[in-house]
């Protein structure tokens, strides 16, 4: 599988603390690959190491088949658009001003900063200085800052920090659409466990520095084993019944979890258990949901 | 030049052109009130005097103006967290030229302008003599070169401290210096870099204290005294470019 973006072993040390540790991340090409992690697991860092902002302590980073270093690097960011953290903008200055700076520099048509004000829809909003605009349209106006050369990676640092819920579902459909529209690649990193879910195919996710996990959507949620957990009068005699019948299952809290089962085969356990005089009060269904998953990986102590 | 352009454009509406404008009034006003009372040895003097109390204003006004405009141009890039997004566009270097070049500009304009209101003064209020025109040439040469070790000075503190009050509290303390080194001995006066204006001029002021005057004369031009500006500023513009290349945001 082509990769539009390869570390390995990268590393990144503040003073004493290891703040990415060999992290050997792989974002497929034409994919949205959500970089998923608490706060201060070294999603910037990471991110801002790819760019070039920051310097590795140890370690490389492939991207478009090519090493990024002092001297690949200008020519390689040239096909790369970023939104680091907070959106990056001139105040005093209208956003089609701020956009066409970024024009000038980029040597890109004029046609471009049309098309990204109308994608981005701040066409009405365009002459207006951005220190009067909210941080939604600052992120929005960032965004198009950051799509201004029709890129072929986008990197994108919590896109959605600070909006309001409509101004989240609005980033969201804009990201969604961008690698159909534009055909291009998109990083985009967050804290929140359902905006990935919702928008990444392929999910890496970084926990105190280190990559603890890096598939596809389908494989974290693929995790998420369904069991069944049977409330008893007496647990321990119906842990015995299911000894001597060969029945697996473990103990969890008051409850007995079983494999999930199809329902003659559940109907069996309860006739089993009953023929006994086990009382049974419930039955239910249990799913691991991918916040179990996420806390599993990165530990139950981590906030999100 | 593409850089210059970028960085004029980015200044639009920064009001930059103020500062300098407070420093040339202040100066054309200070000029119009010493030498309007001027006469006979005063006149002879005329020339020489106003060169040096001009450089010797400088050591206090241009200071201020150098942190101040450095300020303004790169507050902006501090307050809109700009320099993340630049260094992945432009090489560091760019950044730091355009910056450079576009501050530097409006110090250089400053001191031409200074020199204009020299020579007009001095043809107004009827100095002895022509124009010295070769004394006025190095005077400007004086306060454009030390114009552009004070601004890279100031440029690399707003370039690496995103609180402004740091360049502008310097800028102060510069002046103040500066202005100070005057009364300093030639050999002490020469470690400070804000003095120079007046520290390499081809004036030389010597006092009667008896008949309680001051005596302004032409001598030849100290160009021995210039090794440690030049020192100076093939250290600091180097090192700049360094910090900007190596800064992390």
């Amino acid at each position: 599988m082509p990769y539009m973006i390869k570390t390995n072993g990268l590393c990144k040390k503040y003073g004493t603390v290891m703040t990415v540790k060999d992290l050997d991340l792989a974002v497929p090409e034409g994919s949205v690959y959500g970089f998923l992690g608490p706060n201060g697991a070294g999603k910037s860092t990471t991110l801002k190491l790819i760019l070039g902002l920051a310097i590795p302590t140890r370690g490389t980073i492939t991207v478009f088949g090519k090493e990024v270093n002092s001297r690949s690097r200008l020519s390689i960011l040239k096909n790369i658009g970023s939104l680091i953290e907070s959106p990056s903008y001139y105040g005093h200055l209208t956003g089609e001003e701020n956009l066409r700076l970024i024009q000038t520099i980029r040597q890109v048509p004029d046609a471009n900063v049309k098309e990204v004000l109308q994608t981005v829809r701040l066409t009405q909003q365009k002459d207006k200085k951005v220190s009067h605009y909210s941080l939604g349209m600052k992120q929005r106006l960032g965004l198009a800052s950051a799509l201004l050369s029709h890129p072929r990676l986008l990197i994108l640092d919590e896109p959605t920090n600070g909006l309001d819920p409509a101004g989240i579902q609005e980033m969201r459909e804009l990201i969604l659409s961008l690698p159909s529209r534009y055909q291009m690649t998109v990083v985009v990193s967050s804290h929140l466990l359902t905006e990935i879910d919702q928008l990444a195919s392929t999910v890496g996710i970084i926990h105190k520095g280190e990559l603890v996990f890096q598939n596809s959507l389908e494989s974290l949620h693929a995790r998420s084993s369904r069991r069944l957990l049977l409330g008893t009068l007496d647990n321990s005699r119906a842990a015995n019944i299911l000894r001597t019948n060969g029945i697996a299952f473990q103990e969890s809290e008051d409850r007995i979890a079983l494999p999930y089962a199809e329902d003659e085969e559940v109907a069996s356990y309860v006739q089993l258990l009953t023929a006994e005089h086990v009382g049974i009060y419930r039955i239910e269904e249990d799913c691991k949901s991918l916040e179990d998953i996420f806390l599993e990986l990165t530990g139950k102590a981590v906030s999100l | 030049m593409n850089t210059f352009t970028l960085e004029a454009r980015k200044c639009r509406r920064r009001k930059i052109w103020v500062m300098p404008l407070l420093i040339l009034g202040f100066q054309l006003l200070w000029t119009l009130w010493t030498t309007g009372r001027m006469d006979g040895k005063d006149l002879r003097d005329g020339w020489a005097f106003v060169i040096i109390g001009t450089q010797m204003l400088n050591c206090l006004t241009m200071p201020v103006l150098a942190a101040v405009t450095a300020s303004r141009v790169w507050d902006m890039e501090h307050k809109g967290q700009t320099l993340k997004l630049l260094k992945t566009l432009t090489p560091s270097s760019g950044i730091f030229h355009g910056k450079l070049l576009y501050g530097y500009l409006w110090m250089f304009l400053c001191g031409f302008l200074q020199t204009l209101v020299i020579a007009a003064a001095g043809k107004f209020q009827g100095f002895y003599g022509p124009v010295p025109g070769r004394q006025l040439a190095y005077a400007l040469l004086v306060c454009s070169g030390v114009n552009l070790i004070i601004y890279l000075i100031y440029q690399i503190l707003s370039m690496m401290y995103a609180n402004q009050l740091i360049s502008l509290t310097a800028g102060l303390l510069g002046a103040f210096i500066g202005f100070l080194s005057n009364l300093f001995p030639k050999s002490l006066g020469l470690l400070i870099p804000w003095g120079y204006y007046s520290r390499l001029s081809s004036v030389a002021v010597s006092y009667d204290l008896e008949a309680v005057t001051a005596h302004y004369a032409f001598i030849p031009i100290p160009w021995k005294d210039w090794i440690p500006a030049v020192i100076l500023l093939v250290i600091l513009y180097p090192a700049g470019r360094i910090l900007l290349r190596k800064k992390e945001v």
